[in-house]
């Protein structure tokens, strides 16, 4: 069953990602970086996922002056409502 | 591929016992959904392994006693529960808790376990 994985806080402050990523499918599962959770764009615990599985929303990565990257996908709000369609189940890590 | 439940419910716990009310209102949440014979697991990861350790006196820091609740989970058939095994070890903890019927698993298996659910809520 694939999970959307919803990530709202930064990995330098709180430990959420690390959870997520406990139970992270690298084959079915994706990540969404949303609110502070933007700024885990460039932590190392993201560094070993496939890019492909990594969306971030572009409106909070810009409010925090984040850069995504070529090979990361920049996605708008109305764009994460359909994305939620393509998975089976939600989890928001906050 | 893992069988999913239909309908079911898992509660993932992530915050210790006393951080916040999270711990109190997730089980809350798990009696509620048990009370209407709804199908619901309760996950405990990170530092919320912590709920289920032996010998808490939540009363020395003036704080309800919500984990003496957790007994009535068997009455609601609430029977799933389930424990990191990596959560644990990080935290030098044994698999001595407050309570019977709790399965500790490994990463690959808590995940597992955890996808046969259709909803997850954490706290």
């Amino acid at each position: 069953m694939s999970i959307l994985h919803l990530v709202r806080t930064s990995a330098y402050q709180h430990d959420d990602l690390a959870q997520c990523l406990q139970l992270f499918n690298d084959q079915i599962d994706a990540i969404v970086l949303i609110d502070d959770g933007c700024y885990n764009l460039t932590h190392s615990l993201l560094a070993n996922i496939e890019k492909k599985n990594i969306f971030a929303i572009y409106e909070h990565c810009d409010a925090r002056a984040m850069i995504v990257s070529s090979n990361q996908e920049a996605i708008s709000l109305a764009q994460l409502t359909k994305l939620f369609f393509s998975y089976d189940s939600v989890i928001t890590w906050q | 591929m893992t069988k999913l439940q239909k309908n079911s419910i898992a509660v993932l716990n992530a915050r210790s016992a006393f951080d916040g009310n999270e711990g109190k209102e997730a089980l809350d949440v798990a009696l509620i959904f048990g009370s209407y014979e709804q199908y619901v697991s309760l996950f405990f990861q990170g530092e919320g392994v912590r709920q289920l350790i032996k010998g808490q006196q939540a009363n020395l820091i003036n704080a309800k006693d919500y984990l003496a609740t957790f007994s009535a989970l068997e009455f609601y058939d609430v029977e799933n529960i389930y424990a990191c095994l990596t959560s644990l070890e990080q935290r030098n903890l044994a698999a001595d808790f407050h309570i019977n019927n709790v399965n500790v698993l490994t990463e690959q298996e808590f995940s597992d376990k955890l996808r046969q659910h259709k909803t997850v809520l954490r706290f």
